[in-house]
């Protein structure tokens, strides 16, 4: 004869207790975890596609192309964060310096960085042609003659990214 | 008997599937930032490569300049003279360079730098030109005072002396940056531009009691100061001596036209006739007594060159006559130490270019001076045009202390 066990399945409450217990740090373990590797991630993006990032791209590519053509016979520095660059338009067939580039911040948004290129005459006067924002978020924008060649540094924030570049061109034309 | 039978207690397999998700999000995380990473190297990657190529490029222009001005300082050079090189490695690094060198009589020479480094390539271009001791009217390492009523200006010798037949702006300046070290008298006026060193504030280094000039700016680029080295002439090392009357230097003169002396000596009222090209490397001084004189006989076609180890010492009423009225005919470099000292004077117009970057010169004369001053510190004493000749900016390779500087660039 068989006999009927009347005990039930199931956990008892301290069972239930402990097993809630170790399920609840294991989820928050992993949560945070998993938190942390997201906010990781957007860092890493930020760094690599991010506005900071790509602003302090464009500035640098944009002053070492720029200042490296340009003339080292004169420039205009109009404060720390105003300078102005003269060129030739054609390298071989232009007789005068016969174009300018002016990096600047805006001083209606001090928070942008420009780049201004024109046409001069022969007396130096300017005409602007074509102004292109360069970066955003500027927090620092400072030029500095060295020997032979300018010096750029320029602080962004966007929010998420702070970043600080240093960058030098030599002026190679006459 | 009794049995005992377990019952098996039912499981879903929920872990397995958490686990499962667990993993996937891993995995798509993960992959994610592997190709976020791989995709910052290879952005860092080519921004480096493309600075080593553009370092390899600029170093490939550099070594085939520095090829050509080696020829020219050792008086070697010539048109044939076509730098070359094929895939030099650039020291530490994988990048190399490649340089093509053409030379045109009339055009000068053309440059291509390009530097590579793995697949990143920059190319360079540029054009050169000769350049002389002579570009400014006033250049000085140091200070520069000029005497109310100086008039700085141009002219261009191969024209005519008057100011009137060049526009070209006239330009002094100075490699420092510290106070007052060019002073602008009341009425001086530069028909042209004051330049002061690389970063100097103008207004602190220009001391303007009353000045006029077009603009003032600070150098991008130091000015240079090529050395300049006494030629090698062989004595006779002895003084020249202007004791009475008047002696004559050059070719049939009292003294050789070419050669080494220790010293010359001028008495009061005496005179020294250059008659010829003469080039004199003086290791000691030149002292003119009172109212002596260095006369250029132009009729004797004469040129004086002088390279000057001592000092300059000039007494009252004396003076340089350069009668030829070329200012490259009377040419003076000083080849001494750090506070060398040269006081000139001349009784009219002075006609000359002096370099003497290490000397501290004074100069009085009693007309206008024509020419150009490369010194260390330069006063004038006198209130004078003091005109710059442009065409001392046409120099050939063979003239002292020239070299080739790049005049067009341009980066593809």
């Amino acid at each position: 004869m068989t006999k009927q066990s009347t005990k039930t399945g199931g956990f008892s409450i301290t069972e239930l207790i402990l097993a809630i217990a170790v399920s609840s740090i294991m989820l928050l373990t992993i949560g945070v975890v998993m938190l942390d590797t997201q906010r990781g991630w957007l860092d890493t993006y930020a760094k690599v596609h991010g506005g900071a990032a790509g602003d302090a791209m464009m500035a640098k590519t944009a002053f070492d192309r720029i200042v490296r053509k340009a003339s080292r016979s004169i420039y205009d520095i109009d404060g720390s964060d105003d300078i102005t660059v003269y060129y030739y338009n054609n390298w071989l067939t232009s007789t005068e310096l016969d174009r300018y580039a002016r990096f600047y911040r805006s001083d209606d948004k001090p928070t942008e960085m420009y780049v201004q290129h024109g046409t001069i005459d022969s007396s130096l006067t300017e005409t602007a042609t074509s102004e292109v924002r360069l970066a955003s978020n500027v927090t620092n924008l400072e030029f500095l003659p060295i020997d032979g060649g300018i010096q750029m540094t320029l602080g962004l924030d966007d929010g998420r990214e702070t970043t600080t570049i240093v960058t030098a061109a030599i002026l190679h034309n006459e | 008997m009794k049995k005992k039978v377990k019952i098996p207690i039912q499981q879903s397999g929920s872990i397995l599937i958490l686990v499962l998700l667990i993993v996937l999000i891993s995995f798509i995380i993960g992959t994610g930032l592997l190709a976020l990473g791989t995709q910052s190297r290879i952005t860092s990657i080519n921004q480096v490569q493309d600075i080593t190529a553009r370092s390899a490029a600029d170093a490939g222009m550099e070594r085939a300049i520095q090829e050509i001005n080696n020829a020219v300082i050792s008086k070697s050079w010539s048109g044939s003279l076509e730098p070359i090189a094929a895939q030099v490695a650039l020291p530490n690094s994988e990048a190399e360079y490649s340089v093509k060198t053409v030379y045109d009589a009339a055009d000068g020479y053309r440059i291509v730098s390009v530097g590579t480094d793995r697949n990143r390539t920059r190319t360079l271009e540029a054009t050169l030109r000769l350049r002389g001791l002579f570009e400014n009217a006033i250049q000085c390492r140091s200070g520069i005072i000029l005497k109310s009523g100086t008039v700085v200006d141009t002219f261009d010798s191969s024209i005519s002396l008057d100011p009137a037949d060049c526009t070209e702006p006239a330009i002094i300046g100075t490699n420092s940056i510290d106070p007052d070290m060019i002073v602008l008298n009341n009425g001086v006026n530069v028909n042209g531009d004051v330049v002061v060193g690389v970063g100097g504030d103008t207004s602190t280094v220009i001391k303007d009691l009353g000045g006029t000039y077009d603009d003032s700016y600070s150098l991008s680029t130091p000015a240079e100061f090529p050395p300049v080295s006494p030629p090698s002439l062989i004595g006779p090392d002895t003084s020249i001596e202007v004791k009475t009357g008047e002696i004559t230097i050059g070719p049939g003169g009292d003294y050789p036209a070419i050669g080494r002396f220790s010293d010359i000596s001028m008495k009061n009222s005496t005179t020294l006739r250059v008659i010829g090209d003469c080039t004199l490397y003086i290791t000691g001084d030149v002292d003119m007594g009172q109212s002596s004189e260095i006369i250029l006989d132009e009729t004797k076609g004469a040129s004086l060159t002088i390279y000057i180890d001592g000092d300059w010492i000039s007494d009252n009423n004396s003076g340089i006559n350069n009668a030829t009225q070329a200012p490259l005919n009377f040419k003076l470099y000083g080849t001494g130490p750090v506070g060398q000292q040269i006081d000139l004077k001349a009784k009219s117009e002075f006609y000359g270019v002096i370099y003497a970057p290490d000397a501290d010169l004074t100069m009085f004369s009693g007309g206008d001076i024509y020419g150009s001053f490369v010194t260390n510190n330069f006063e004038l004493k006198n209130p004078a045009s003091f005109l710059y000749d442009v065409s001392l900016k046409t120099v050939s390779a063979t003239d002292e202390g020239a070299r080739f500087v790049v005049e067009r660039w341009r980066e593809l």
